[in-house]
Order: C-alpha cells, then structure tokens, then sequence
C-alpha cells in the first residue's frame, strides 16, 4: 500500500510539473507568432477562438491526427526512437529547477552538473534523427546541429564555471539565494550576453538556426518526420528555449527574488517573478529572431571558438584570481 | 529486496547487457549507441554509491563528448555493416586475454588495502576528519556537517594528490596542442574572410579616379 501511495505521488508530482509546461510551450508557440507578427506589421493567428487564444490547441490537434510516415529507407528503430529521446530530455531537466523557495521536485546538490549533462545529452536525439532519416538534408541539418551545440556548449559550461565560483555551490538554490543581495548580471554583465547568446546558439534558434537553415536544407534534421515525431521535435525545443531561458534566469537574474527587496516588490509571489523574468527573456528570444538575419556557418564556428572560449576562460581566471587575491572564496 | 538492490541488479544487468551488444552487433552506430546505454547505466550505478558529482562528470564527459564525437565519425566515415562470423574469431585471443588482465586488476583491487585515501584526508581535510573521528560514537554529526560529493573530492584531489592533478593536466593540455599541430597547415589559396580588413575599408581606399582616354 505504501509503495502504491509513493508511486501515486511521484506520479502526481511528475504530471504537475509535466503539463503546465506542456501548455507552456503550446502557448509560447502563440506568443512567438503573435509577437513577430506584430513586429512586422501584421495580426497573426486570430480565427480560432478569442484573439486566436485557441491556435495551439488546433495545431496540436492536427498533428495529433495526421498520419505518420515512415520513410521506407530509414533505419525505423532509431527513427521512432529519435524524438522520443529528445521529448524526454528536454522534460527530465525540468526535475531539478527551483522556480521559488523551496519549489522544486528534487533539490540536487549537483543540480548545475544535472542541467548541463542532460543538455549536453540533447545532442543524441539530433544527431541520431539526421542519421537514421537516410536523407541527405536530414544528415547535413544534424551534423551542423550538433557541431553547434558541442561548440557552444564550451562557452557555457566556462560561463557556469563563473558563477559557480562566485556563488560557492553547484545547486540552484543555494545559487539564486547567493544573488539576495546583487543579481549576477550587475557584476558579471558580459558573461550575462554570453550566456544568453550561447543559449540562443545551443536551442538552435535565429540567428543561429543554420539547422534548418529553410533555404539550403528544407528543414535540417526534422525535413523526414510527420505528425507526432515532428511535434515531439517541437515540443522538446520549445520546451528547451524555456528551459536555457530559466537558466538565464536562475544564473544571472536571481531565480525568483524580486527586483528590490521592499514592500509593493516582495508582496508578489517568487514564482510570479520567476515567470515574470522567464517570459521576458523569451520574448528578446523571440525579438532576436525578428530583428537579425542569419549567421553564415563558419561566422558562427569563429563566433563559438575564438571569441566566445578565449573570453570566457579569461572570465574564470579572472574571477578566480580576484577571489584568491581577495579572500572571497566562500 | 531492498529498492536499492532492485535498482543495482536492474542497472548493472542492462549495463552488462548493452556491452554485450556493443561487441556483437553488426552495425557500427548501434554499436556506439549500445555504448552510450552502458555509460548511462554505469551513472546510475555511481548515484546508487553516492558519488553523484562523478555520475554526472561520467554524463558530461563521455556521453556527452566522447560518445558523440565516435557516432559524428562513424556517421562521417559511413562505414560498412562488417562481416562479423569471421572477426570474432579474430579478436577473441586478443579480447580474452585483455579481460583475463582486467580480472585480475579487480581482484587485486578489491584484496587490496582501500584504507590509503581514508589515512591521507585524515590529515588533510577538516570534514574527512570530522567524518572518521566523530563518526563511529556519534552518527547525528553526519546530519550536522554533511560535506557534499564535490567538497570531499576537491580537498583529496587539490591537496594530496595536486601533483597528479597537474600531471593528468599537462598531459591533456599535450594532447590537445599536438591535435591542433595537426590541423594547422595553412594552404594559400583558400580565400578567408579577414574582417579587420572589411572593417578598415572606407570610400576613400575602395574607390580612385584613373585618367583613361576614351
């Protein structure tokens, strides 16, 4: 019985994580469109329900029921078993982040470790997609994929280095709590804009969208799926945008903690600001995809290694030495 | 059974199993695939011992890098599905061999005295010392002061063992300049961007009048 009553929990814990951020990613969907609609001058989705509030919803529901192809030269076990990996990793982050005081499914003490491996992981369910799809724009998009988001994920593992350093622990709370008194975006503001185009470069999204990149490759590694497998490639991407967002978020613009620690800001709960933040930096990322154009590839391989790793790794012995010299270390 | 029993025998008969597949299966991106789900196993059993901070070094590092870099060649390379009646018989001598050694390491391994690493802390780190000394008559204190995985590795790898530290890291800072050494010869007609010098252009360099009869 009792087995039963911890199993019914987990579940239950699981499912109130699972679906808010389902419905999450749906509508941040909607905010995306709506949002780069208005920046160009047009209405967007607006038929279906109010404001087009329902559009989602429809569009879930038309992959849902479409029919799925198998390509009849794919490697079926991998392909099927693509999308599926990459759903599950973009939610299984999900587990370790605090979005307030103390709510959190599991508090790891190695929570920053976790985040970074399962992202670093995110590269499997590309890669292994463009291969099995036995397309050569499928293989081309992955490749480039996944060259991208190992180069990237350099610079933001030096970045993290950083404020691991200055906030002594590598779980998340503690390192928003570290931030009671000065954000981590104050002092450290170029890692800051590092971070955040790195995570920019990492979800694979404009200006750094060379995977799909539509003109030369269709679609990149997504160009052989249909229906569910295509909206589970979705979903996880979207659900990692959130996700790099949060991080952002957590790092550099104190997690949950209001903006000033006095009376009208910290009447609202910590999990309205962290919402409130979170969608902010998803709307610049949405914003950044309106306003700049492509990189080319090898601008964005210079930008990744010869610019972004030499600066942050100057980053980590700088702060470390200011910490030694200083006696600041915690 | 335990639930921790469950989870070891669940993690260690998948691991054994996909090692299994490694070897034997024909086609070499299952291969390293199989390979990726015996690190994974591997992780969950470092957590099962409590050294969480090595099972996600054990992510980062080799399914995360390593791993990829193997299937990014081998789907480069396209390599062919092998013969494999032929080649096991070929590399069993070789394989048996091999793990006859590695057997041997082990049990020297589990023989042999554990106790060195527990010795060295005792001197040097302030939490070793509060876990040896005060654990065995007082078992609250571990609740008290509970250094994570991260502490205690950091102050047995930065102070006992620094030099090998240093050691493990100039030989990789090697590895990596002579991967570089590799890549590095220059061919002179491949035209680069060189963005300093669109930068410096202005009207005045780009453009001159030339005094031409017509």
């Amino acid at each position: 019985m009792t087995i039963f009553l911890i199993i019914l929990n987990v579940v239950l814990k699981s499912l109130a994580l699972i679906v808010p951020l389902l419905v999450a990613v749906a509508y941040l969907t909607l905010l995306e469109r709506k949002v780069m609609a208005s920046m160009q001058q047009r209405r967007g989705p607006n038929v279906v329900g109010l404001f087009g509030l329902l559009q989602p919803l429809a569009d879930g529901l038309k992959l849902l029921v479409k029919e799925t192809i198998l390509p009849s030269s794919a490697n079926t076990v991998i392909f099927i078993m693509a999308p599926i990996v990459t759903f599950l990793l973009a939610l299984l982050t999900w587990a370790v982040i605090p979005f307030g005081d103390n709510m959190v499914l599991i508090d790891l003490n190695v929570g920053v470790l976790f985040v970074f491996a399962i992202s670093s992981l995110g590269v499997y369910g590309i890669i292994t997609a463009g291969w099995s799809s036995n397309s050569k724009y499928a293989f081309l998009g992955s490749l480039r994929s996944a060259a991208q988001m190992v180069s990237y994920e350099v610079s933001i593992g030096l970045i993290i280095m950083c404020v691991l350093l200055c906030a002594g622990s590598l779980n998340l709370t503690e390192i928003v709590k570290a931030q009671k008194e000065m954000w981590y975006c104050v002092p450290l503001f170029p890692l800051f804009l590092m971070f955040f185009v790195s995570a920019l470069a990492e979800t694979n999204r404009a200006p750094f969208d060379l995977p799909e990149a539509e003109a030369e490759l269709v679609s990149g590694y997504n160009t052989e799926y249909a229906a569910m497998g295509f909206a589970l490639f979705f979903l996880g991407e979207y659900a990692n945008m959130i996700l790099m967002c949060s991080m952002v978020n957590i790092f550099f613009l104190g997690g949950w903690l209001p903006i000033i620690d006095i009376a009208p800001f910290n009447w609202i709960p910590g999990v309205i600001w962290f919402g409130l933040k979170t969608t902010f930096l998803l709307f610049v990322f949405v914003w950044v995809r309106a306003a700049f154009p492509r990189y080319r590839y090898d601008q964005l391989m210079r930008l990744g290694w010869k610019v972004f790793l030499p600066f942050s790794l100057g980053w980590v012995i700088f702060i470390s030495g200011i910490f030694v010299g200083l006696d600041w270390l915690v | 059974m335990s639930f921790d029993i469950f989870l070891f025998y669940l993690f260690a008969t998948l691991a054994l199993l996909s090692a299994f597949c490694t070897v034997t299966s024909k086609n070499p991106i299952h291969s390293v695939l199989f390979l990726v789900f015996v690190f994974f196993n591997t992780a969950g059993l470092l957590i099962l011992l409590g050294a969480e901070f090595l099972a996600m070094l054990f992510l980062i590092v080799y399914v995360g890098a390593v791993a990829v870099l193997f299937l990014f060649v081998m789907m480069m390379l396209n390599v062919k599905i092998s013969e494999t009646s032929s080649s096991i018989f070929r590399y069993l001598p070789i394989g048996l061999f091999l793990s006859i050694i590695f057997l041997f390491e082990i049990f020297l391994i589990v023989e042999g005295d554990l106790n060195s690493i527990d010795a060295v802390s005792f001197n040097q780190s302030e939490y070793l010392i509060l876990q040896n000394e005060f654990l065995k008559t007082s078992p609250w204190i571990n609740s008290v002061i509970s250094p994570t995985n991260v502490d205690v590795i950091g102050s047995v790898l930065f102070t006992y063992y620094s030099y090998f530290f240093i050691m493990a890291s100039i030989i990789l800072l090697v590895a990596m300049i002579g991967a570089i050494a590799l890549t590095l010869h220059r061919r002179s007609d491949v035209r680069r961007q060189e963005i300093y010098k669109q930068l410096q252009r202005d009207f005045e360099g780009a453009t001159n009048l030339v005094d031409k009869k017509i």
